[in-house]
């Protein structure tokens, strides 16, 4: 809702305002709600405070004042003026320092480049020469030893340089007639182990009528030398996986044998060991339950420590025994390391059966 | 009490809604309804409130309806401005009670909402004087005369002594820390709107009276007192002056100079002798 009165509201306000404070008119009341809207605007309010302040501290009236305030606020245009053209001005500077730096910049980068670069290649060349002149030398040296080499192998060879011109014009020689040196020293070596090979060459010519021939002949016998040679391998390996195969037969048996003989051995020793004892064990088998028991007297306990043979007494029952048939002590105990080595159960009766 | 049907009001918001459109009373703002709560929630007791919408359901629903309510209390305010002798912001709380009904009859059961006015209309009569001095928090000028956990009474000079909640005076002084009396009044809509010229008015007469000269005949406004007052300075008997200004009451007008007031009533004198 609007709170700001009609021109009837403003009458009637001010007709009550009258009952209090009679010289009070609608001017008045115009003039509050004027001051009301300036009050909200928090800047008026220290103008005015401004104001007072000035011409309390200062001296200087309002006029005064806003007549300096308006050649201030001429000066201040003016300034603003100037203001906008020093900016661009500034702005020009700041341009061309910021491209002169770019391209400063640009070309001590491109100086400190060559420069590398400059020092790179005087690197290389330096290092380029060096190898040069260690190469040269190297060279020098290599056709020194070369020449050294050449000169001592003709040495080893006792040949001299006009053999090796002579060497040379064989080789042509035999080379214009189809040949090549190394046939014609392979037919040379040949020949060379046989004395009159003229005579040999020539019997060989006239019994096989040619030497390919011959050749060929020879060539047969030594193929069919070959695959005799060949099947009699093959029979004499059959026999060799025939008698392998024997021999691991005969080691498995050789095997058994053993293993029964060792066996037979064993049974032998028990029979000799536990046989005179076989009527107890058939007494035994006769009781319908076997007790195995230890006393447990404590005076037995303690001379065992020192005699054995004087320890706890162990004894056999065919009846649940209530004391040690030797001291009568009634504490007894199963003779636990017997029915545990046997396996045996304490809780169950224990009948002795013997086998077949 | 009326009884509506539908659940029409679910809090105390909705049910300000519910009592004022009620009472027929424009859009009030609920902070303003807020500031009288107390009054409203001392209006009656839990029990009398329970027979009164008992009653009520049992007049439309017949004796075996049984119900379940949430109510709540709604202070409906009426301002006025006195303007007689020393003036005044009479404000009228009149307190509601909306009551949101289950009911279960025989037959079926039902939503139903309960509004009407319980109670006697309380008058709060705030003199302008009173008020000023709130803004100007100089309360200290009146004598204190009672106070109780609700209520403070004063003694303002020319009327009788100002009763008023503690919670009203100490939100109206909080309130008129951040808001003009005119905004504060607004928030009764229309009715504050009609009276706010009245109380603005009121005042600024009180503000700028110690600052007023004394003003020629005719420039200054006529009432009642000062017209008597001039026509005994005229040598009329006061009995004589109180009966030239009933006979000439009819003719003045309240933006009438004392100057003329004075000179009609003469006229009337001639012509009445």
């Amino acid at each position: 809702m609007d709170n700001e009165f009609t021109a009837d509201e403003i009458r009637d306000a001010v007709r009550i305002a009258r009952v209090h404070c009679p010289g009070f008119s609608e001017d008045d009341f115009e003039s509050l709600m004027e001051l009301e809207k300036r009050i909200t605007d928090s800047g008026y309010l220290e103008a005015v405070l401004g104001l007072i302040r000035l011409e309390e501290e200062k001296r200087i009236s309002c006029t005064e004042a806003l007549d300096a305030c308006g050649k201030l606020i001429n000066q201040k245009a003016k300034l603003e003026q100037e203001i906008s053209a020093l900016k661009q001005r500034s702005n020009d500077l700041a341009l061309q320092i910021k491209n002169a730096s770019t391209e400063y910049e640009q070309a001590k980068n491109a100086a400190s480049k060559a420069g590398q670069e400059l020092a790179q290649i005087r690197n290389e060349y330096s290092t380029a020469e060096k190898r040069l002149e260690t190469f040269i030398r190297k060279t020098e040296k290599e056709k020194q030893r070369i020449s050294k080499e050449v000169e001592d192998a003709y040495q080893q060879a006792s040949i001299s340089k006009e053999e090796i011109g002579t060497a040379g014009k064989i080789k042509t020689e035999i080379e214009s007639h189809g040949f090549t040196l190394e046939l014609a020293l392979n037919l040379a070596r040949e020949f060379a182990g046989y004395k009159n090979v003229r005579e040999q060459l020539a019997e060989g010519l006239k019994e096989h009528g040619s030497l390919n021939k011959y050749l060929d002949e020879l060539h047969d016998g030594a193929t069919k030398e070959r695959e005799r040679l060949i099947s009699e391998i093959r029979g004499l390996e059959s026999q060799k996986e025939a008698i392998t195969t024997e021999s691991g037969n005969l080691k498995n048996i050789l095997t058994r044998l053993q293993a029964n003989v060792a066996y037979e051995e064993d049974l032998r020793r028990f029979h000799r060991r536990y046989f005179p004892f076989h009527g107890l064990l058939d007494e035994l088998s006769t009781w319908p339950q076997v007790f195995l028991m230890r006393c447990m007297h404590p005076a037995s306990t303690v001379a065992g420590v020192f005699d054995k043979t004087k320890g706890n007494h162990h004894f056999w029952t065919d009846q649940p025994p209530v004391a040690c048939p030797v001291c009568r002590y009634p504490v007894l105990e199963y003779d636990i390391k017997i029915y545990n080595y046997h396996g045996w159960s304490t809780q169950l009766p224990l009948n002795i059966r013997l086998g077949e | 009490m009326k009884i509506l049907t539908g659940s029409r009001a679910g809090n105390q918001k909705e049910a300000v809604s519910v009592a004022l459109q009620e009472a027929g009373i424009g859009p009030m703002s609920h902070d303003v309804v807020d500031m009288l709560t107390s009054v409203a929630e001392s209006a009656k007791t839990g029990t009398e409130v329970d027979k009164l919408i008992g009653s009520s359901i049992r007049g439309r629903y017949g004796n075996k309806a049984t119900w379940r309510a949430d109510r709540w209390f709604v202070p409906i305010l009426k301002l006025q401005f006195q303007g007689k002798d020393v003036h005044q912001l009479v404000i009228e709380v009149n307190v509601y009670l909306v009551a949101a009904a289950a009911v279960r009859t025989a037959g079926d059961s039902r939503l139903v909402t309960l509004v009407g006015s319980v109670g006697k209309p309380e008058i709060l009569s705030i003199p302008i004087v009173f008020l000023h001095a709130l803004l100007e928090k100089d309360l200290g000028r009146f004598t204190m005369v009672t106070k109780d956990a609700g209520y403070t009474t004063w003694e303002v000079p020319g009327t009788k002594p100002v009763r008023l909640p503690n919670d009203f005076v100490n939100e109206l002084s909080i309130i008129l820390k951040y808001q003009s009396v005119v905004s504060w009044l607004c928030q009764f809509g229309v009715q504050g709107r009609c009276v706010s010229p009245l109380v603005a008015g009121s005042l600024i007469g009180l503000a700028f009276q110690d600052s007023s000269q004394p003003v020629p005949a005719n420039k200054e406004m006529v009432t009642t007192e000062n017209l008597t007052s001039a026509l005994v300075s005229m040598d009329y008997q006061p009995a004589e002056a109180g009966e030239m200004v009933r006979k000439v009451a009819s003719r003045l007008r309240a933006d009438m100079t004392l100057e003329d007031a004075i000179r009609l009533t003469l006229q009337m004198g001639k012509g009445g002798d």
